[in-house]
């Protein structure tokens, strides 16, 4: 009976992580270049139960004792795009991702609001070169144009580089808008002068808010039923 | 409830969107004002449960926040307004003012004559490298690339100096400073002078004033999406408040 009141318990958890998660995905609704977190619902510590037969003890089954909210990749969905008019920042489309030269190595963002820094290389917002076709920090100015396959032309006509894209299918997200994964190389359409769009959405996220919550309201009931149960239990043996 | 903050967090962010959209709205009609963009981004996640044996781990983000605003110096359309004075630059640069203690810069192009006869902005403050007009000039006369002549009743000119354009590294990290007038900035990397038309500079055009490049259209889809974005984190709220209550009525 008891196992009744931790295992609702345990699913009241899960779903409030669930929400944290949700919240998270709500607050950066207008966050360029932001993934949609996703949780899976784990099962987990697996308990076999056994019936009584005569003097032995035979399995009757499993059930779950608990379950837990747990980290899913991210969602790759494409953001759309949205138009600003910043010479530097730059879309890629399709739902691609740029590469980026971070302290861990190299990780991928949709987050294009790049920078110039003091050595001209093109920047991420952290000061992360982005990296082009071969893994090489690209070289530009303001005056930089950016054409549909990703060139990097300067203002004298020269080529800087190309801007390197990639598509990543379980993105993990790594913070500060950039992620990890396997990363395939891919074509794409760049787009200067525009942001791709967080691909949260209102109802997605609406739906699971209010999936959540019922969810665990039916969790609490699973508790209160069962400190029921176990209440009536203990007043039928005071006789 | 962790999710309430975060969404808290989210809301406030939203507010910060819609505070910097009011300001591009309000100075829709600022000669030589650029649009601010605000940079929201997500805030740092915490793990809540490490990855063990029988769970892979879940970290959870604690929200948005908008952590700077930076201009966005497209090009804004040119007035006429006939006056000698109003000088507007196409292409890019900026104007560079001799501010108290340091030089600063700006798109916005209406100068008057002080009584010193120097060319200065609303503030007062003198553009950079003009001789002062004679006190019997009947008029000004600026060239595309920024020289300046004085036009004297004699029917001759008096040439005054070349006007000279600011480019920096990355204007975007420019700091505004109010006006239409900005300071430069680490980010921005320091002020090169430039000749107007070369190096990639703009020209002038006397008798022009540039618009602000606030574009209506965008700004009220911008609002409607952080409304709606306020919305559903006010809801967010609202659902993990339900499920605190849930929780306390376990105990009757």
């Amino acid at each position: 009976m008891l196992r009744g009141v931790y295992t609702g318990a345990s699913g009241m958890l899960a779903q409030q992580h669930r929400l944290d998660v949700i919240a998270g995905n709500a607050a950066n609704l207008n966050t360029p270049g932001y993934l949609r977190r996703r949780t899976v619902i784990q099962g987990g510590f697996e308990d076999i139960l056994y019936r009584v037969g005569g003097f032995a003890l035979s399995p009757a089954g499993a059930i779950q004792n608990a379950n837990a909210a747990v980290e899913a990749p991210c969602d790759p969905s494409p953001g759309g795009m949205r138009e600003t008019g910043r010479a530097l920042d730059i879309a890629a489309g399709n739902g691609l991702f740029f590469a980026v030269q971070s302290p861990q190595g190299v990780l991928y963002t949709r987050d294009g609001r790049f920078l110039i820094d003091a050595q001209g290389y093109l920047v991420t917002k952290e000061g992360y070169a982005v990296l082009g076709t071969g893994g090489t920090p690209i070289r530009a100015t303001e005056e930089t144009k950016i054409l549909p396959d990703g060139t990097v032309l300067l203002p004298d006509g020269t080529t800087a580089g190309r801007l390197a894209l990639y598509r990543l299918d379980s993105p993990v997200h790594a913070g500060n808008g950039l992620y990890s994964g396997t990363a395939v190389s891919a074509a794409g359409e760049v787009r200067q002068g525009y942001l791709v769009n967080s691909n949260a959405d209102i109802v997605k996220e609406m739906t699971e808010a209010m999936s959540a919550l019922r969810v665990y309201e039916v969790s609490q009931r699973t508790v209160v039923t069962s400190d029921h149960a176990l209440g009536t239990l203990i007043s039928s043996l005071r006789g | 409830m962790k999710s309430m903050w975060t969404a808290a967090a989210g809301m406030s962010s939203q507010q910060s969107l819609i505070d910097v959209i009011s300001n591009n709205v309000a100075n829709i009609n600022t000669y030589g004002f650029k649009r601010v963009q605000a940079d929201i981004s997500d805030l740092i996640y915490e793990q809540v449960r490490p990855a063990t044996q029988e769970y892979s781990g879940l970290s959870i983000g604690t929200g948005s926040s908008v952590a700077s605003a930076t201009p966005v110096f497209t090009q804004g359309a040119l007035t006429e307004t006939g006056l000698q004075t109003d000088l507007a630059i196409v292409g890019e640069g900026f104007f560079i003012l001799r501010a108290p203690n340091e030089d600063v810069y700006t798109r916005a192009g209406h100068f008057r004559v002080d009584p010193d006869g120097y060319l200065v902005s609303p503030e007062g403050w003198r553009l950079d490298d003009l001789d002062p007009v004679p006190r019997e000039y009947t008029g000004i006369s600026v060239s595309r690339d920024g020289r300046v002549f004085a036009l004297m009743p004699d029917g001759s000119y008096d040439d005054l100096g070349q006007i000279k354009l600011a480019r920096f590294r990355s204007p975007t990290g420019l700091i505004p400073i109010g006006n239409g007038v900005y300071r430069e900035s680490e980010a921005s990397g320091p002020a090169r002078k430039v000749d107007p038309g070369e190096h990639g500079a703009g020209v002038i055009t006397q008798g022009f004033l540039e618009r602000a490049n606030v574009d209506l259209a965008q700004e009220m889809v911008s609002v409607i999406a952080a409304q709606r974005a306020y919305d559903v984190c006010a809801k967010i709220v609202q659902v993990g408040d339900e499920m605190l209550q849930a929780a306390s009525n376990m105990k009757r």
